[in-house]
């Protein structure tokens, strides 16, 4: 085989992306991961204005048994490069009606909360939790076989090993329940108030889908929250700065502000990338930490994909975007009682946003909003400066807006937003404003590149999930592959993680027996 | 043969007719969902090339 610059070129320095040059450089491989932006982490990563330190992306960890896997395998103690604390309460929670509720991590004391609230709920409460912890309980009996080495992680052997597990039957039945029905429908058998099943199900928005379209899987997400919500000391950005120092211990390079313009193909096989700046760098392979509409049609090009291949790649739905506004405020607020405030309307609102506004393209009222406000100095207070606070509000919008463009709006929609916030959640709030920066799904698309501002990379629907998701390993380019949250099991952090496990994996596999 | 198929063409076309009467009659929101899940069911196979 001819000698290449590299054995693996990575495009994109997501979480995704530096699991697979972690993993690969620890495989003795030469890597090289390219980064577009100055920032390391893609939707795992923050910004840094005169000292405000927020989110962007991902914002809390869940399930971060996943994390410890992922450091089995590298032959790493985790805590030697990530300090997490446990985030309680969860959520300060507000609805429509002026209720406010910490919802503390511990089971009965959220039991307490729910009976203050609905008095008859509380048994359907405990039900969900036993029903929820024996998911659970497979989870971890499932994380709890041993990693074998990365080229079996992907082979039969393995996965037929953690699937057998004798502590999946009791779960079964459950499970088989929860996977044929909709996340509105499990959360309303359990619960009868409105207010309850709202607190209880609208957790589905971290995978970007309305309760009705999403999978009632998705239930145990909000029981997650029991288990424990972490946050990395330094924020979310800590997550790809330890995967950068484990790849660059064992050998690997990035560099930044290097965007790819071409994955250079030829006779169907991927044999390195094109700089912007015209440079070549060969590879025996490439991984795309890009979205599969950008890899597929930008960086591959139409010509070298079949008719099939080109039609799915362009008609797969994007998930929604995760638009934001960021704030730096002058003084702490008192007001501000949790790492997490949410902002709920009434149900029938709630549900009603997906009809009446996101598929039409238009914009709600923001008194008519939900959001999720993310105070990232709460639990860290170095990601603002001395006595100052930090805060990322999501909130739901369309990409595509039917009378107006988002740049036009951005700032006048965002301050109307924080005017809505200080009457609803925050008092004070539009004078204690030192430093705003409105990112909408245009914006989102143009600094991380993301098609359509889709934080979660593809819908996760059924005909999105499974074998209709793009293949880690490319099914019409040879010695391509791809991980990040367009691949399975799709979106959040520790999905990504285990992407870029079984992609790494594969190609392990592949270049062992002499196919890439 | 001939009758059998001749049912089958009348079963097919009475369910068609069943369809889209019932079709007509949803609301637009319940139509949008419909044709959504009919056009991803149109997407899928597609997308196992990927």
């Amino acid at each position: 085989m001819a000698r290449t610059d590299y054995d693996v070129v990575i495009i994109g320095s997501g979480v995704g992306g530096l699991t697979c040059a972690s993993l690969l450089s620890k495989e003795g491989l030469r890597v090289l991961v390219l980064e577009q932006s100055h920032r390391i982490g893609g939707c795992c990563s923050n910004y840094d204005h005169e000292g405000f330190k927020p989110d962007v992306g991902a914002v809390f960890v869940i399930g971060h048994e996943m994390y410890y896997k992922l450091f089995e395998l590298l032959g790493l103690r985790l805590e030697d490069y990530l300090e997490y604390r446990l985030i309680d309460p969860v959520y300060d929670t507000i609805l429509d009606d002026g209720t406010r509720v910490l919802l503390p991590r511990d089971v009965d004391e959220m039991a307490e909360v729910v009976g203050s609230i609905s008095p008859a709920d509380v048994e359907g409460y405990y039900s969900y939790c036993a029903d929820m912890q024996k998911i659970f309980d497979v989870y971890r009996a499932a994380l709890d076989v041993p990693m074998p080495s990365l080229a079996e992680v992907s082979r039969p052997a393995y996965l037929g090993k953690v699937a057998a597990r004798r502590e999946q039957l009791p779960a079964f039945p459950v499970n088989a329940w929860l996977a044929t029905r909709t996340l509105d429908r499990v959360v309303n058998r359990y619960f009868s108030d409105d207010r309850i099943r709202l607190m209880f199900g609208w957790e589905n928005l971290y995978a970007a889908l309305p309760a009705h379209r999403c999978t009632g899987l998705l239930s145990n997400v909000t029981y997650m929250g029991r288990m424990g919500y972490y946050y990395p000391k330094g924020g979310m950005i800590s997550i790809p700065k330890a995967l950068r120092r484990i790849m660059e211990r064992f050998g690997g390079e990035i560099r930044f502000s290097t965007p790819v313009e071409k994955i250079l193909v030829r006779n169907g096989r991927a044999e390195g990338v094109r700089l912007a700046d015209g440079t070549e760098i060969s590879a025996g392979a490439v991984i795309s930490n890009a979205h599969s509409r950008t890899t597929y049609l930008d960086l591959v090009g139409e010509q070298h994909l079949p008719y099939a291949v080109r039609r799915a790649v362009k008609n797969q739905p994007c998930s929604i975007p995760a638009p934001t506004f960021y704030m730096g405020l002058k003084q702490k607020m008192d007001s501000v009682r949790a790492h997490f405030t949410v902002l709920l309307t009434e149900r029938h609102k709630f549900d009603n946003v997906w009809y009446e506004y996101y598929d039409k393209g238009l914009l709600y009222r923001p008194d008519d909003a939900a959001f999720l406000v993310s105070c990232a100095s709460h639990d860290d207070p170095d990601l603002a400066p001395a006595g100052k606070q930090v805060l990322s509000v999501i909130y739901i919008a369309p990409y595509r807006l039917k009378y107006h463009r988002w740049d036009d709006i951005a700032d006048e929609w965002a301050w109307e937003c924080i005017s809505s916030l200080d009457r609803r959640a925050f008092p004070g709030l539009c004078e204690n404003v030192d430093w705003m920066d409105s990112v909408t799904p245009v914006e989102l698309e143009r600094r991380l590149r993301l098609p359509e501002g889709a934080f979660f990379g593809l819908e996760m629907s059924g005909g999105n999930m499974g074998p209709f998701r793009p293949n880690y390993r490319s099914r019409c380019v040879k010695g391509l592959y791809l991980t990040g949250q367009c691949t399975n099991p799709g979106g959040g952090v520790p999905l990504v993680m285990l992407s870029g496990i079984a992609a790494s994996s594969m190609l392990v596999n592949d270049l062992a027996a002499g196919q890439t | 043969m001939k009758s059998s198929l001749k049912m089958l063409a009348l079963l097919l076309l009475a369910a068609g007719a069943v369809g889209y009467l019932m079709g007509v009659r949803l609301d637009e929101e319940r139509r949008g969902r419909v044709m959504k899940l009919l056009s991803e069911a149109r997407e899928m196979p597609f997308r196992v090339f990927v």
